[in-house]
């Protein structure tokens, strides 16, 4: 097995949000002999910023990257990308909530912002790899090229998840130092080096939407750009009028809690169809499907050469990846930007939320991934 | 590494005679000078006597040197200041495209309020036409604010003849000479100003000082209220161990501008030089001769200022990308587009600041340098490729 590994005269340039994974993927780096910089990104006018305050681009990221880099002894610079993230990564992440999906923006900002533009600007000033803290592993050649993406060794932290868009010609440019590492022993490391980040706590949030605010924030967001949010209707799956909905941005498939529809205790939101404006809901068992199309697919390795293949399929972070068969919905139509794919799960599996990625995996290896577009119901 | 520092226009180092001056108003003189007993007479005098070089400096009297927080606050009491004490007078104030952001935002912050702000426009040396103030008095017009050296590319603006115009009209006349002093000769008198504005920072002092010299009679409400201090102008405790530091770093400055001149032109033509003959697709921004000694900006085609800047540092070398207070901006600079740079070419633009401590070792790392990383970024950058200039 050929492991991550690329000569120390390289120059790494680190992402860093002044959290824990960044730092120690940065110190390693430092140790191992690199020529090592860091880089924050900065996404928002801090003037109206959100107010969670832990997210990684937030302006105490950026303090703390800075104090975490001096701890280190390496420049760092702050790289600002506000155009960007808005473009490729709010604005679409706020499109998809009024077209009734359910987005992943980290995946889109890894893909577009982060080993897209800020790749690009870091391998400008010199950097041969761009290193994050994000526990996945690379597999690389000994000439560097043709790399495997694989699953973190910690598979409670793995974040292989949110990074199956990166195109493949990225990948020989990237570099995880964490990858086969346990959480507790980046913690344990942190806590030696005195790194300042060491007892932070960990963002679970969006990192743009204010604590909680979700609806709010897109509600507002689409407001600014002409497109309404409005109130609708609220049934059952056989069709019966339950009550109303306050706007489909405000739910998602799966969700349980603040449905605001008395005698909900045991319903769940099982589909959102925006070309009716209406929201589904049933029970626990409604949630169950087997088939989804999605599209937007990316491939980090040659599978897509092997339709249909075997592949064990992941559709949430959170989701234990399931056997499945990926096929092409659409025979024939061949790889690139259209390509549609059809993913049938051996056992249906539950929630599979349009606007999520499904992500692809051979064992551990990442072969590809792509956006779920459309469930099938029973 | 080596290190070389080359962005006085953003700070300088504090003079280890300007540190030795200041020490003692840390420790046993720490009095206030608004206190009667012998411990605040002592800081009384220090201020006293720093009043007077500074005034001293620029043909003010004592009486009309307001120490403030800095520059821009300076700026900010001149713009506000007169603005509010004449608005029952007019409402128009004349300013340039080219002013550093203390000027310019507190206009547009007036503008908002109700005021009529015209920006007159410059010409491709970045310099601004007193034809063109002309044009812009109106009889509502109460003050005219218009730099004394622009901060990014060092032009050096017709000062005197946009005084003699505010004099013949009646309209009160601030200048930000933050860039100029120790630099250029200054005198209030012959340049016709009511009011001008001095940083210490930028000529070895130290930070969070500067002044507003305020001509005898000039309307001028305050900006900051709650004492008797600096002639009831600027009310708040004297930041004395920062005055006497300002005072000392300007004498020092006064007694050796030529001298600093003469050695910062030289090793500012070296630099310029040396780009100009080393590096194709250069653009040298700015007047060619009415420009600051220590002042080069210089666009490099198709490549980002930012990245230029972040790489030399890598290189220890330091310089900015237009001016330090719009650094980490990718906004291109509202000076370079003002003189008409294109917005494409303008992103490519880097300042290049020279002081006293340079030496030609130092501008010779930078040539040495310095090509290669424009080389480099060049290399990836798609501009460059789809212009067809790379061979």
């Amino acid at each position: 097995m050929k492991r991550d590994i690329f000569p120390s005269s390289a120059t790494v340039a680190v992402a860093m949000s002044g959290g824990v994974d960044s730092s120690v993927a940065a110190a390693l780096l430092v140790e191992k002999g690199h020529r090592v910089f860091g880089v924050t990104m900065e996404l928002w006018s801090y003037a109206d910023a959100p107010a969670s305050g832990r997210s990684c681009c937030s302006m105490a990221a950026i303090e703390d990257a800075r104090a975490a880099a001096a701890r280190l002894g390496i420049p760092h610079y702050v790289v600002e990308l506000e155009d960007v993230f808005e473009e490729g990564v709010v604005r679409p992440f706020c499109l998809e909530y009024s077209r009734g999906k359910t987005p992943n923006p980290c995946v889109l900002c890894n893909a577009r912002v982060k080993f897209g533009v800020l790749l690009d600007r870091v391998r400008s000033l010199g950097a041969d790899f761009l290193a994050t803290g994000h526990y996945a592993r690379l597999e690389r050649e000994a000439d560097g090229a043709a790399t495997r993406m694989r699953r973190g060794t910690d598979e409670q932290k793995d974040q292989s998840y949110a990074l199956w868009a990166v195109t493949s010609a990225r990948l020989e440019n990237l570099c995880f130092p964490l990858g086969e590492m346990r959480k507790s022993d980046v913690r344990r490391l942190a806590s030696e080096l005195g790194l300042p980040s060491a007892e932070r706590e960990e963002s679970q949030d969006v990192c743009f939407v204010p604590a909680g605010d979700c609806g709010d924030f897109v509600t507002a967001r689409l407001s600014a750009m002409g497109i309404d949010v409005r109130p609708g209707d609220v049934i059952d799956v056989a069709g019966k009028a339950l009550g109303s909905h306050r706007g489909l941005v405000r739910y998602t498939v799966g969700q349980r809690r603040g449905l605001g529809i008395s005698g909900a205790d045991r319903q769940y939101v099982v589909e959102l169809r925006p070309d009716t404006n209406t929201v589904v809901m049933g029970e626990k068992r409604d949630l169950l499907s087997r088939e989804f199309t999605c599209a937007d697919v990316n491939w980090l390795s040659d599978a897509a050469e092997r339709l249909p293949l075997r592949a064990l399929v992941q559709v949430r972070y959170t989701h234990q990846a399931a056997p499945a068969l990926v096929e092409e919905a659409a025979p024939g139509a061949g790889l690139g930007p259209g390509q549609r794919l059809r993913v049938t799960f051996d056992a249906a599996q539950s929630a599979i939320t349009p606007g999520q990625s499904a992500v692809f995996y051979d064992g551990d290896t990442v072969l590809g991934g792509g956006v779920i577009e459309s469930v099938t119901r029973r | 590494m080596k290190k070389v520092y080359l962005d006085h226009n953003a700070t300088t180092p504090v003079h280890p005679e300007v540190v030795k001056a200041m020490l003692p108003y840390f420790g046993e003189r720490f009095g206030n000078p608004s206190s009667v007993h012998s411990f605040g007479q002592e800081a009384k005098r220090a201020l006293d006597e720093a009043r007077g070089v500074v005034a001293a400096a620029v043909g003010a009297r004592p009486d009309e040197v307001v120490f403030t927080g800095g520059g821009t606050e300076a700026d900010n009491m001149a713009v506000t200041g007169v603005a509010s004490a004449l608005c029952n007078k007019g409402l128009h104030i004349i300013t340039s495209q080219i002013e550093h952001h203390a000027v310019l935002s507190t206009c547009r912050h007036l503008a908002g309020m109700g005021y009529e702000v015209t920006e007159v426009p410059c010409d491709a040396n970045g310099v601004v036409a007193p034809q063109a103030v002309r044009d812009a008095v109106r009889k509502d017009t109460v003050l005219i604010t218009i730099m004394h050296a622009n901060n990014e590319t060092g032009s050096i603006q017709p000062v005197e003849e946009i005084g003699r115009l505010a004099l013949e009209r009646g309209i009160v006349f601030h200048t930000d000479a933050v860039q100029t002093l120790g630099k250029l000769p200054l005198d209030v008198n012959a340049m016709g100003v009511n009011l001008m504005s001095l940083s210490s920072h930028k000529i070895y002092g130290p930070k969070g000082v500067g002044a507003l010299i305020v001509r005898r009679g000039t309307p001028l409400v305050p900006v900051i209220f709650g004492g008797h201090h600096e002639r009831k102008k600027r009310a708040g405790t004297e930041n004395v161990s920062g005055i006497v530091g300002f005072a000392k770093a300007v004498e020092l400055a006064t007694r050796d501008l030529e001298a600093t001149e003469a050695h910062v032109l030289g090793l500012r033509r070296k630099l310029e030089e040396g780009v100009l003959s080393t590096v194709p697709h250069v653009r040298l921004n700015g007047h060619p001769t009415k420009r600051l000694s220590s002042t080069a900006s210089i666009c490099f085609e198709f490549i980002e200022g930012e990245s230029l800047v972040l790489s030399l540092d890598m290189e220890g070398i330091a310089v900015s990308s237009g001016s330090a207070c719009t650094s980490g901006s990718s906004e291109p600079s509202h000076v370079l587009l003002a003189m008409g740079v294109p917005p494409a070419t303008a992103q490519g633009s880097v300042r290049f600041s020279l002081g006293t401590e340079n030496t030609e070792s130092g501008v010779d790392y930078v040539l040495e340098v310095l090509p290669r990383i424009v080389e480099r970024l060049r290399a990836m950058s798609p501009l460059y490729r789809q212009s067809g200039t790379c061979v």
